[in-house]
């Protein structure tokens, strides 16, 4: 009696290991799962900081060309010309709420 | 002198009797020692016999028991085994892809800038002759090419941002399931 009680103690115990390495393989394969978006959310952020580098490079150029030709406009007393270089900078001012919003989206690896 | 032993008939046991009434002949054994050593034996028999059944079936389970655990190894190495690998495939897939992306986007930018500084070169250009000529048109015609230029640029980063940005994220949350005892 004490016998078979042992062995019905033994097949419980296997199945408890089996349940066990279910739920080991389980969380390991979860583990896997948050090391690959970690990884895709760093490859992202490296993307939007590339962008925001180039939105700059790219903005600051046109805003030492837009004063430049201010300058010119002031000396040369052409109204049209300055009001020409107020609305590049308009233009150029206006494009940074959609693309920050962009670049916060893409930092967050969200569309 | 009275007799002081019990005269009793022996038959052999070996004859056949075909009708038990007419059978009146007990076999006794009157040697009481032979009955217990007997039994002793045979109960001995039946201990060993116990124990020995039990013992074999005890290696029975420990040997089904011990193959079943070999069996669960070899399903969580594989397992794991299996994990790794996939988890090794998306890494490097990941990585190819932003390799690319990082490519396209330095490309995109680079022929972007050359088309801004040949606007750039253009309108200094007209500005060198506008100061002589003292006429500012085409200086301000270039200057209105050069803020569509501007804006039509901006709508195709937004636009190249969002394509590179969304549909791998959405895939990537929503395959994610928790495991059994995860805790919120």
């Amino acid at each position: 009696m004490k016998f078979q009680t042992i062995v019905k103690k033994t097949c419980n115990q296997g199945q408890d290991v089996i349940n066990t390495a279910g739920g080991i393989l389980e969380c390991e394969a979860y583990c896997a799962q948050a090391k690959v978006y970690v990884h895709y959310l760093k490859n992202k952020r490296e993307e939007a900081d590339l962008y925001l580098e180039k939105f700059r490079e790219f903005n600051d150029k046109i805003f030492s060309q837009a004063m430049e030709i201010l300058d010119i406009a002031i000396d040369s007393a052409n109204t049209q010309l300055a009001e020409c270089a107020t609305q590049t900078i308009t233009i150029m001012k206006n494009t940074y709420p959609d693309f920050y919003n962009s670049h916060h989206l893409k930092l967050l690896g969200q569309k | 002198m009275s007799k002081e032993y019990i005269d009793v008939d022996y038959n052999e046991c070996g004859q056949k009797d075909d009708s038990p009434q007419k059978n009146t002949n007990v076999t006794v054994n009157t040697n009481p020692l032979s009955t217990l050593f007997h039994e002793t034996i045979s109960g001995f028999c039946g201990v060993v016999n116990n124990v020995t059944n039990a013992v074999k079936e005890y290696n029975i389970c420990k040997q089904q028991e011990e193959t079943k655990r070999a069996e669960i190894r070899a399903y969580l190495k594989i397992g794991l085994a299996e994990i790794n690998a996939k988890k090794e495939l998306l890494l490097k897939q990941l990585d190819n892809q932003h390799e690319l992306d990082m490519q396209y986007i330095n490309d995109v930018h680079e022929m972007v800038m050359k088309q801004l500084d040949a606007g750039i070169e253009a309108i200094k250009a007209a500005i060198d002759v506008a100061r002589e000529t003292k006429d500012f048109t085409n200086v301000i015609e270039l200057m209105n090419v050069n803020n569509g230029f501007i804006e039509a640029r901006s709508a195709f980063t937004l636009q190249l941002m969002d394509r590179t940005g969304g549909r791998e994220s959405i895939a990537m949350i929503n395959s994610t399931s928790k495991p059994m005892g995860y805790i919120e």
